[in-house]
């Protein structure tokens, strides 16, 4: 799962080996937390958080065969 | 003989900044447009106009000349003055400006044969990009085809798990389009349109829609109440404003911002 973000994010980006994914697991849900260079930060999320959304979107339903737990994904600053 | 090679947001207003420069009028000189402006795409890719002004050759004539500068003179005669002691100087600058600009236009002009290949190159990423990502979603057998047509790229993918790749309502292709939009535009700096397509998924659509769209109009105008759709991107709400133009009983438009942008169904009374 946190190669299909870096798969995703990567290519969107300048910087992309600054694309840093941390995962915290707990009982119910997974939180990926997604940290990229400060200038790459308004291509993640977009406008109106179009693109956020829109990586969200792909992840989340990659996740419906992903051990039955509520993935979030945030993006750090 | 002037020339001045001048940019603007705009042609006219390169057009006016040049002519301010060299002091002439509209019908004195020769326009060149070396580029358009280019609006962009969100901010990206816009370009300002450039244009190369130059003092026409019929104005050379000797008779002429002599004639329409004592009039000059003496219209202006302080002005005219001073800015022939200024000229040598503005003269030089320029042409150094000149320099540097003809540089740019000509590196520009350049680009121009290129642009095939950077289309090449954004297709070629776009479908690595979407193998990539179809790969990590456990999809084996991805086909892409591609075909370019002007400013539209559509990517036409089969596989046989499609209804991952489609998502609720095409979400998830919605979403990849978009990724993949951004992805193209990395490599063009010009206005494209990047579309996908899964099996056909498109076509399918349209034709559900047809009759929603379709079962909704008659819904709103048995009930004289209007009937809000559930958002839905731009694309499939042109389908069915589309396809409503044609009824007489009902009138379409839409609501909302952004993400949140849906379409209302009205019924006319007669």
């Amino acid at each position: 799962m946190q190669q299909l973000i870096e798969t995703i994010v990567k290519p969107l980006v300048d910087y992309p080996n600054e694309v840093k994914i941390t995962c915290d697991e707990n009982n119910h849900r997974i939180v990926y937390k997604l940290s990229v260079h400060p200038s790459d930060m308004g291509k993640v999320i977009g406008k109106q958080g179009r693109v956020a959304k829109a990586v969200r979107t792909i992840v989340y339903s990659a996740a419906g065969n992903h051990r039955g737990k509520k993935i979030y994904i945030d993006i750090l600053d | 003989m002037k020339q001045v090679t001048q940019t603007g947001a705009t042609v006219e207003e390169a057009l006016l900044l040049a002519l301010h420069e060299l002091n002439l009028t509209r019908k004195q000189v020769d326009v060149e447009i070396l580029q358009e402006a280019k609006k962009g795409f969100l901010g990206f890719g816009s370009k300002k106009a450039q244009i190369r002004v130059t003092e026409k050759q019929a104005q050379k004539p000797f008779a002429v000349q002599e004639a329409a500068e004592p009039l000059q003179e003496k219209a202006e005669p302080v002005e005219n003055g001073q800015s022939e002691v200024a000229e040598p100087q503005i003269g030089s600058s320029l042409s150094t400006i000149e320099e540097n600009l003809e540089i740019q236009t000509t590196s520009e002009n350049a680009e121009v044969p290129f642009e095939r290949n950077d289309y090449e190159l954004a297709i070629s990423k776009v479908e690595e990009y979407l193998s990539d990502i179809s790969k990590q979603l456990s999809i084996s057998d991805l086909h892409i085809e591609t075909v370019q047509q002007g400013k539209v790229i559509q990517f036409n993918l089969s596989t046989n798990s499609a209804a991952l790749l489609i998502g609720k309502r095409g979400n998830t292709l919605n979403a990849l389009q978009e990724l993949a939009q951004l992805v193209a535009h990395q490599y063009v700096k010009r206005f494209i349109m990047v579309k996908l397509d899964v099996g056909n998924y498109r076509e399918k659509r349209k034709q559900s829609l047809e009759v929603l769209a379709n079962k909704m109009a008659d819904k709103a105008v048995y009930t004289g109440k209007k009937v809000e759709l559930e958002p839905m991107p731009s694309n499939e709400r042109k389908i069915i404003h589309h396809i409503l133009a044609d009824r007489l009983d009902v009138e379409t438009y839409s609501k909302g911002e952004d993400t949140k942008r849906h379409l209302v169904i009205e019924p006319i009374r007669a």
